[in-house]
């Protein structure tokens, strides 16, 4: 009932499948868990847990209810074997109050194919029920005593991991013949101290619990508890893996084949002294592209060679896109070009130069290994801000795009109500005036919802730059998003810049400007970014605030390639204070992130408040993956468990790695799959 | 549902295509009626003047019918699309390639299935399958096959009547095995009919060739 892999209040040996993000919601006794956990590699696993526990404290504060929030994690030592069976250990509410706090070691075993059979011994919570003097002691006399305070919490005890008495726990789940019904029955060594002896949240009456566990055919499992002989609880859980979407891959539309070209004989090039080449090939690659999702910049073309500056603007892997426009040329091109240049542009950003030879794609089209094939065949190299040569542009400027969107804000895990939102209506527009200068923003209209309902003001001993959150939410006027004019340029070979000035989030406008450095073929890079903030007024119009600050990072990322991304930021926050943020990514390579973070500062723990430090996970999901269909929109979120003032980032808009990224290092050559479909 | 509104149609907005795609599969589905076979009302009066090669594929997982009409020709391969903008590539009728089914079959090698299904004898081979997992990462597989024949038969497809060697073939790894079976013609080796596996989700596709 923790929301993890497991019996029912104890946890089991085994591990969910790599990938595995699932939610589970468990009431019983009037304490509402919610988990999410995410199988993080094989055999290491991660767990958030989201508890409301009623008749915790007196009525009169937040209805004697408790919101407590809580980390865990697993990993399995060995696997199950013929003989030998699954073991793990794992921690539980490592970052907390402390409240489900506890450690096991346990094992699990299938003994005939139908059922499976779990020992094993904990401490904390997993260690109350009959415990007994802790084994560990023998080794240190320090293991033999646990502290109780907790303080602020958010920082993790690890002096109290393993300690205090000990107790044992055991278990059985028999998968019974009828499809997706399995029974479980447990011994429960968690005796619930804070909820049956210091408080009468329930009458714990036995140590044993029995489960009905039922799987429906989407997934989606559904449990009923008989618990601690007094008790009914219920359970639902539901899952996706990012490494499985439904439709099995994109069923996006197929791509143009490559027209090849006659063999045997001399492409003539007569045709570059036709006085109107460059308009009818203009027109004839403005339209095909359009067909492909492709939009052209801007191109230069001799009798041998074009080079063409695209942009994508709906597949999601950038090798389709790619591909994509290199099957075109073949269509487009006269025969006597035999040097294809792409280039990608992002926000007037040049990413990489790809060469690829006609030849080449004529001959690897079908081939088994054409992927891998045309990939060592082809040249990556930095992209010029100009093409070479004289070139066509294609864009007529100013170019203009607008929408209109429903919009949905969320706020999560406040105390007075973990679950908060907004609807309404945005108008987003943008003009793109010159190469890398746009021009944008986005006007928001509440329609309804309960954001304005957060009426705390959160005592804080640092400057208020986050923890008023809810007083932008109070007034329902129609409010700036965004405003704002962004210079997007190319100061160097392997630079990017960027310049932004404006209302650059909801709480601040100000100017930002920000340099990267990242060759075409690494995986690493650093940037420098500066920012002047200013506080804006809490009805988002044009107005600010008094309060105004200098904050500013040096970013370094690294993308690991074995499934993780990693970025470490040092500098200023917007409170002031100075320290780093580091985040760690488990990214997959259909755009799917999910990620935790933690910034410490020089803030001291007590200054900072409740959490101690700031923290959080955040998730990437491409919306191409829900249905199959291509999709460059991505959906981001960032959910903290406490949101206070201290390591608190400017959130600006457009950050020059997240748009050139993904055409530099391994990730181009480790999508590269996708070229050919 | 609320739609967008914007200024260009691809990369703004909700994924409204995505949804009323995903909308209309699951009422087709609940809908559970298998689509008319196209092949029972032809003639070949109703495909005088048209050009080959025309295929019909039929996709019995899907219980669904589309017809396939030459979009490219590369080398000895051949590239066919549907009104729905899927494609299958083919050499001599052996697929080597799918595009838009999901689960599709990124690229296959079909010499070693050619030559054998030319000499219409018992042979053993290896064949070469590619595809890309759930996060576009390339897996590679490699098939153990046996190709037999069960002997000639004629079978008609839209009013004209074409003698044939039934063809099995068998393939098998570790982790899955698969059974294709061509329908060549016994003179010159034109495929006029054929089962073939593309992936464990697309299941198996079923082509009928009505024009040459």
């Amino acid at each position: 009932m923790f929301g993890v892999t497991g019996l029912i209040d104890m946890p089991t040996a085994e591990s969910q499948p790599e990938g595995e993000l699932s939610f589970s919601s468990t009431y019983f006794a009037g304490t509402l868990r919610n988990t999410l956990t995410f199988q993080i590699t094989p055999r290491l696993s991660g767990s958030f847990r989201y508890a409301i526990i009623s008749n915790w404290g007196p009525v009169t504060t937040t209805g004697g209810r408790t919101y407590d929030r809580s980390f865990d994690a697993r990993f399995q030592l060995v696997r199950e074997g013929k003989y030998r069976p699954a073991v793990a250990i794992g921690a539980q509410d490592i970052i907390g109050t402390g409240i489900y706090s506890g450690e096991y070691v346990v094992a699990t075993k299938h003994v005939t194919p139908a059922v499976k059979v779990t020992g094993g011994i904990g401490w904390g919570r997993f260690g109350s029920n009959n415990s007994f003097a802790n084994p560990l002691a023998a080794l240190h006399p320090g293991f033999a005593t646990r502290s109780a305070g907790f303080g602020l919490g958010g920082v993790p005890v690890f002096g109290n991991w393993f300690r205090g008495p000990a107790a044992l726990f055991a278990g059985v789940e028999w998968q019974t013949p009828v499809k997706g019904l399995a029974v479980k029955a447990e011994l429960s060594s968690d005796a619930y101290t804070l909820e049956t002896v210091d408080r009468s949240i329930f009458n714990r009456r036995s140590s044993l619990n029995f489960a009905l566990d039922y799987v429906l055919k989407n997934g989606t499992r559904v449990s009923g508890y008989y618990l601690y002989g007094s008790e009914l609880g219920l359970r639902v859980t539901v899952g996706l893996n990012p490494k499985k979407p439904k439709s099995g891959g994109s069923v996006g539309a197929a791509p143009p084949p490559v027209v090849p070209r006659p063999k045997g004989v001399i492409y003539k090039t007569e045709w570059t002294e036709q006085a109107d080449v460059s308009a009818v090939l203009r027109a004839n690659m403005k339209k095909l592209f359009k067909a492909e999702g492709l939009e052209l910049v801007a191109f230069s073309v001799d009798p041998y060679r074009a080079e063409v500056r695209f942009r994508n603007l709906t597949h999601d892997i950038a090798p389709e896109a790619i591909g994509r426009l290199a099957r075109l040329l073949t269509q487009i091109m006269p025969d006597s070009v035999e040097t294809f240049v792409l280039v990608p542009m992002v926000k007037g950003l040049a990413t990489v130069a790809i060469t690829i030879l006609r030849s080449d794609l004529e001959a690897l089209e079908h081939d088994v290994d054409g992927a891998e094939q045309i990939f060592a065949r082809a040249r990556f190299q930095n992209a010029p801000a100009m093409p070479a040569g004289e070139y066509i542009s294609a864009i007529s400027y100013p170019d203009f795009t607008w929408s209109v969107k429903p919009h949905l804000q969320l706020s999560l895990f406040d105390p007075d109500n973990p679950a908060r939102f907004d609807v309404g209506i945005k108008l987003e527009a943008k003009a793109e005036v010159r190469p890398g200068l746009v021009f944008s923003g986005a006007l928001i209209k509440k329609i309804f919802g309960n954001l304005n309902e957060n009426q705390r003001v959160t005592a804080t001993a640092l400057a208020t730059v986050r923890s008023d959150v809810g007083l932008y939410h109070r007034s329902s006027n129609a409010k700036i998003e965004f405003l704002t004019a962004e210079y997007f340029f190319q100061p160097g070979t392997n630079l990017y810049g960027r310049v932004t000035i404006g209302y650059l989030e909801q709480a601040f406008g100000g100017v930002s400007a920000e340099m990267l450095w990242q060759p075409v073929n690494s995986s690493f890079a650093i940037g420098v970014e500066v920012n002047f903030a200013q506080k804006r007024d809490y009805v988002q119009l044009f107005g600010f605030q008094a309060y105004n600050v200098v904050t500013g990072h040096v970013s370094a990322y690294w993308d690991m390639g074995n499934g993780f991304t990693s970025q470490v930021d040092v500098g200023r926050y917007l409170a002031g204070d100075v320290g780093a943020t580091v985040t760690i990514d488990r990214a997959f390579d259909n755009g799917w992130k999910v990620g935790a973070f933690f910034t410490l500062t020089n803030v001291p723990f007590a200054t900072f408040g409740e959490g101690s430090f700031d923290k959080g996970l955040r998730f990437v999901m491409p919306v191409s993956w829900f249905s199959g269909v291509p999709r460059t929109e991505t959906i981001a979120k960032v959910v903290r468990p406490i949101l206070r003032d201290g390591g608190a980032k400017l959130d600006v808009p457009n950050r020059l790695y997240g748009l050139v990224s993904d055409y530099h290092g391994d990730r181009l050559q480790r999508r590269w799959g996708r070229f050919w479909r | 549902m609320l739609s967008a509104c914007t200024s260009d149609a691809p990369g703004t907005g909700l994924d409204v295509q995505g949804l009323r795609a995903q909308l209309a599969k699951r009422l087709a589905k609940n809908r559970g009626a298998a689509a008319a076979n196209p092949l029972v009302a032809l003639t070949r009066a109703k495909l005088a003047g048209r050009e080959g090669p025309v295929m019909i594929m039929y996709t019995p997982k899907k219980r669904t019918y589309s017809t396939l009409g030459l979009i490219g020709e590369n080398q000895d391969v051949q590239t066919f699309g549907t009104p729905t903008k899927k494609s299958i590539s083919m050499s001599g009728g052996v697929m080597l390639a799918t595009r838009g089914l999901g689960a599709d079959l990124l690229a296959a090698d079909t010499q070693a299935v050619r030559a054998a299904l030319k000499a219409a004898k018992a042979t053993t081979y290896t064949r070469r399958y590619r595809r890309l997992d759930g996060t576009n990462l390339l897996v590679k597989e490699s098939f153990q096959c046996s190709l037999t024949n069960a002997g000639a038969e004629t079978i008609e497809i839209v009013e004209l009547r074409h003698r044939v060697f039934q063809l099995r073939e068998r393939c098998e790894n570790e982790t899955s095995a698969f059974s294709n079976t061509y329908w060549a013609s016994v003179d010159n080796s034109v495929i006029y009919k054929s089962h073939q596996w593309v992936s464990r989700k697309v299941g198996y596709l079923d082509f009928y060739l009505l024009i040459d």
